[in-house]
C-alpha cells in the first residue's frame, strides 16, 4: 500500500553537500503495524517526513496505493513529537478541528469527536485546554485528532519519547489496542528497541552514515497484544538481536 | 521585622507620598503661578472636567488617535505576515523599514501637513506614520513564532491560506498584536500631543498650549494629569485584554 | 506551504538593493513630473540642498544645538534610569518606592509637559534637556529593572560566597548580567530623545534643526525644509548605529535582539 522506491535524501549545509539517506526501499501492507528503529541521527525521522509529503526525496520516491506522494494530505496524518495541541482550543475542541476541516458543522463536528475522546480514554476531560493535561494525556488527545482525520495511514515520530517510562509504557498498550480496533497502516518511529518490539508487527532497522535499511525483521508476536506479550520468551531474543544491529549501526 | 507584603506596601504608600512631597515642595519655593500647588491642580482639574471641556478635548484626541491606531495595524499586521512568510518580499521590504525605525518620523509632520492639509487627517496620518514601525516589528515577530510543527499541522489537514490565517495565525499572533497595542498607544497620545501644539487644532494637546499661553499652569498641569490617567487607563485595558484574550497563556511577561 | 522559511537574507540582497533602486527611481520621476506640487522634491534634489547648507555653513551650528541638547537629555535620562533601574532589580524597597509614583509618570506623555514647563523655566536649553531627559529616563529605567531581576540569583550567591561587598557586587556582578537588557533600553532612550528633541523644537522659540524645518515650512522655502529633515534624520540614524556597535562591543557573546 505505502512503497518507498529508491528513496534518496541530501541535504545542503552550508557549501557542502550531506548524503543523510538512503537509498532506502520499503514496502508496507496495508493494515501493518511497522516501527523504524535506529540510532539517533540516521535519518528515520527524515524519512518518515518523506512518508508524509512534508519534505521531499532528492531521488526516488513514494508512493500510496500507486500514487505519489508529492505534499502532505489527510491520507496520512501525522503524530508529532511533541503533542502540537492548539493551546486556546479544549481537548475537545482540538479533536473536533480535523472534522471541521472536511467541511462538517461545528455543532456536528464536536459530536463526532466525542467519539475519539472516548477511543482514547479521555472522555472526562473533553473541556479542559492542554496545558491542563499531563504529557502522556496531552499525546492521547493528539492521537485522537490525529485519528479525527479518518486517515488511511498513522505516522507517528516518537510519540513516547518525552514520557516517562511508566507513562510511556500505558501509552505503548494504548496504542496498540487503539490500533487493533482501528485497521489502520501505521508507521511508527522510535528508538527504543522493546517498544520497537512490542508495538511492531516488522521492525526496520535504520543505520549507517548515510543511513539505509540494515535488516527488516519480522515479529512474530501473538496478537492483540497486551503487558503479558512483554515476558513472552522470543521477546529477549529479539531484544538482543536489535540490540546487536543496532551497536553496529551506531558504529557505522 | 514585619512581613514582606506589608514593607511591600508600606514602600508604595511612601513613594505617592515622596512623589507629592516633592511636587508641594517645588511649588512652595517658587511662585505658585509658575509652578502650581498639588491643591490648585486638583481645582482645576475637577473644574475642568465638570465643566466638559476636558472630555471633549479628550474625545477630539482619541477618536482620531484610535483611527491612526487602526490604520498601522492593518498596515503592520499585513506587512509583517507578508515579509514572515515571503523572503522576496522580507529582502524589499525589511531592511528599509529597518532604516526608517531610528529615524524621528516627527521632523516629517510638515511635509505630512503639505500633503494632507492642516485637519485632522494629517493627525491621523502621522500617528500612523509613528505606530507603523513597532506594531510591524511585533506582527512579524508574531507570524514567525508559529512553530513548524503547527504549520506542518495544518498542512496535514489540507488547510487553505484562508483557514491558515483564521485557524492558527490569528490566535498566535494575538499576544504579539496586545504588546504592539501597548507600546503603539503611548507614541500615539505623544503623536497626537505634538499634532496638537501646533496650527489652529482641538484636543488636549491644544488646551495644554492654550492654557499655558495664559499662564494658567494649574489647568495645563490638570489637563496633562488627564493624560496621563488616560494613558495609564489604555494601559491597564490592553493587560486586562490579554489575560482574557490570551487566556491560554498563564503568568506571562507582556 | 505556509512555513516561514529560516533567514537567507545574505543572499537576497540583490533583491533589497533593486528595491530601494526602485523607490528612489520612482522618486525622482515623480518629483519631475510636471503638475507636481511645489513642495514635492526629488531625492536629488534633497540632497543637493543638503550639501548646499553644508558648504554655506549654517547648517552645523543649528545641527550640533539639537544634537547637542538631544544628547544631553539622552545621558541625563539614561545614565539615572539605568542607575535607579538596576538598584529597583535587586533591591525589593527601591523597587516598591518607585512602583507608583513611575508608573503614574511613565503614562504621561511627557512633551505634554513641556509648555507647562516652559512657562516655568522658559523656551530654554534647560527646559528641553530636561523635558527629554524625563522621558529618555523610562526605557532605561524599566529595562534595566528587568534585566537586573532577570539575573540568576546564582550568580549573586557566588559573589556573596566569595565575600564581595555589596557595591562591588553592584558593579561586578549586576551590571555586566543585565547589560544585554540594559543596552536595548538605552537604544529606545536614544530613539526618544531624538523624537523628543524634535518635538520640543517645535514650539517656542528655537534654534536647532526642529525649527529650521518649522520655520522653512511656514516661508515655503521647501529645499531648506527637506535638508533639514534629511540632517535629522541622519543624526537619528547615525547615532543609533553609533549605540549599537557600542552595545554589540560590550555585550560580546551574548545574543542581541532588537524589540521595539
Amino acid at each position: 500500500m505505502l512503497s518507498v522506491n529508491s528513496v534518496v535524501k541530501k541535504f545542503r549545509r552550508g557549501s557542502h553537500v550531506v548524503h543523510a539517506l538512503g537509498p532506502v526501499d520499503l514496502q508496507i501492507r496495508q493494515g501493518e503495524f511497522v516501527t523504524i528503529l535506529g540510532p539517533s541521527g540516521c535519518g528515520k525521522t527524515t524519512l518518515l517526513h518523506m512518508l508524509g509529503g512534508f519534505e521531499s526525496p532528492t531521488s526516488g520516491a513514494v508512493e500510496i496505493n500507486g500514487q505519489a506522494v508529492t505534499a502532505p494530505s489527510r491520507k496520512l496524518g501525522m503524530v508529532f513529537q511533541e503533542a502540537t495541541l492548539f493551546p486556546w482550543k479544549t481537548v475537545l475542541q482540538n479533536i473536533a478541528w480535523p472534522i471541521e476541516q472536511r467541511g462538517v458543522r461545528r455543532a456536528e463536528a464536536l459530536d463526532r469527536a466525542t467519539e475519539y475522546l472516548d477511543k482514547v480514554g479521555l472522555h472526562r476531560f473533553g473541556k479542559a485546554y492542554p496545558s491542563e493535561l499531563s504529557g502522556g494525556m496531552r499525546q492521547r488527545a493528539a492521537l485522537a485528532r490525529t485519528l479525527a482525520m479518518q486517515p488511511e495511514v498513522l505516522l507517528m515520530d516518537e510519540p513516547f519519547g518525552a514520557l516517562d517510562a511508566q507513562t510511556r509504557e500505558e501509552m505503548q498498550e494504548e496504542l496498540t489496542r487503539v490500533w487493533q480496533a482501528s485497521g489502520l497502516t501505521v508507521v511508527f518511529i522510535t528508538h527504543d528497541i522493546p517498544e520497537a518490539i512490542f508495538l511492531g508487527d516488522r521492525v526496520v532497522v535504520l543505520g549507517g552514515k548515510p543511513g539505509t535499511v540494515m535488516e527488516d525483521c519480522a515479529i512474530d508476536l501473538p496478537r492483540p497484544r497486551t503487558s503479558a506479550t512483554k515476558s513472552h520468551p522470543k521477546v529477549l531474543e529479539y531484544r538482543s538481536h536489535l540490540w546487536e544491529l543496532i551497536r553496529r549501526a551506531s558504529a557505522a | 521585622m514585619t512581613s514582606p507584603k506589608t514593607r511591600a506596601r508600606w514602600c508604595r504608600i511612601g513613594g505617592i507620598v515622596l512623589l507629592l512631597a516633592v511636587w508641594q515642595c517645588f511649588a512652595m519655593l517658587g511662585s505658585t503661578r509658575m509652578f502650581p500647588g498639588l491643591d490648585a491642580v486638583g481645582r482645576q482639574f475637577v473644574a475642568l472636567i465638570s465643566s466638559a471641556e476636558l472630555l471633549d478635548a479628550a474625545a477630539s484626541t482619541l477618536s482620531k488617535g484610535a483611527i491612526g491606531l487602526l490604520i498601522a495595524t492593518c498596515l503592520g499586521s499585513v506587512v509583517g505576515v507578508a515579509c514572515a512568510y515571503n523572503r522576496v518580499i522580507d529582502a524589499a521590504v525589511h531592511p528599509i523599514v529597518s532604516f526608517l525605525y531610528p529615524v524621528p518620523k516627527l521632523a516629517l509632520y510638515p511635509v505630512v501637513i503639505l500633503v494632507f492639509g492642516l485637519g485632522a487627517s494629517s493627525k491621523v496620518v502621522q500617528v500612523a506614520l509613528e505606530c507603523f514601525f513597532p506594531l510591524f516589528v511585533q506582527m512579524y515577530a508574531g507570524a514567525r513564532s508559529v512553530p513548524k510543527n503547527m504549520a506542518w499541522l495544518a498542512a496535514n489537514n489540507e488547510l487553505g491560506p484562508l483557514r491558515f490565517a483564521t485557524d492558527v495565525l490569528l490566535p498566535t499572533m494575538l499576544p504579539f498584536l496586545l504588546t504592539g497595542l501597548r507600546v503603539a498607544t503611548p507614541i500615539m497620545l505623544i503623536v497626537m500631543c505634538v499634532t496638537e501644539f501646533v496650527g489652529e487644532s482641538r484636543g488636549l494637546g491644544a488646551l495644554i498650549v492654550q492654557y499655558s499661553s495664559y499662564f494658567d499652569t494649574a489647568s495645563a498641569f490638570a489637563v496633562v494629569m488627564f493624560f496621563g490617567l488616560l494613558g495609564l487607563a489604555a494601559d491597564r485595558l490592553i493587560v486586562f485584554a490579554r489575560t482574557r484574550l490570551v487566556h491560554w497563556e498563564r503568568g506571562g511577561q507582556l | 506551504m505556509h512555513k516561514p522559511d529560516t533567514n537567507e537574507g545574505t543572499r537576497l540582497w540583490p533583491v533589497t538593493l533593486a528595491s530601494v533602486m526602485l523607490i528612489l527611481c520612482a522618486w525622482e520621476a515623480a518629483s519631475r513630473r510636471a503638475g507636481s506640487p511645489e513642495y514635492f522634491l526629488g531625492p536629488l534634489e534633497i540632497v543637493g540642498a543638503a550639501v548646499a547648507r553644508l558648504v554655506h555653513g549654517d547648517v552645523l551650528e543649528p545641527a550640533v544645538r539639537s544634537i547637542s541638547r538631544a544628547f544631553g537629555g539622552f545621558a541625563l535620562g539614561g545614565a539615572l534610569g539605568v542607575a535607579l533601574g538596576l538598584l529597583s532589580g535587586v533591591s525589593r524597597t527601591v523597587r516598591d518606592l518607585f512602583d507608583v509614583p513611575q508608573a503614574f509618570v511613565h503614562a504621561i506623555p511627557k512633551i505634554s509637559l513641556f509648555p507647562a514647563v516652559a512657562v516655568w523655566l522658559g523656551f530654554t536649553d534647560t527646559s528641553r534637556i530636561l523635558i527629554i531627559a524625563l522621558s529618555c529616563f523610562f526605557p532605561a529605567y524599566l529595562n534595566a529593572m528587568s534585566g537586573a531581576l532577570g539575573i540568576n540569583p546564582r550568580y549573586l550567591w557566588l559573589s556573596r560566597n566569595n565575600e564581595v561587598s555589596r557595591l562591588a557586587s553592584f558593579f561586578q556582578v549586576v551590571l555586566p548580567a543585565s547589560l544585554l537588557r540594559t543596552m536595548v533600553g538605552l537604544r529606545i532612550s536614544l530613539m526618544v530623545a531624538f523624537i523628543l528633541m524634535v518635538a520640543t523644537e517645535v514650539v517656542g522659540h528655537s534654534d536647532g534643526l526642529g525649527t529650521i524645518v518649522m520655520e522653512s515650512y511656514q516661508e515655503g522655502d521647501y529645499r531648506q525644509m527637506y535638508a533639514a529633515i534629511l540632517y535629522i534624520a541622519l543624526a537619528g540614524y547615525l547615532s543609533n548605529l553609533a549605540l549599537e556597535s557600542v552595545a554589540r562591543r560590550l555585550c560580546r557573546g551574548q545574543a542581541m535582539e532588537f524589540g521595539g
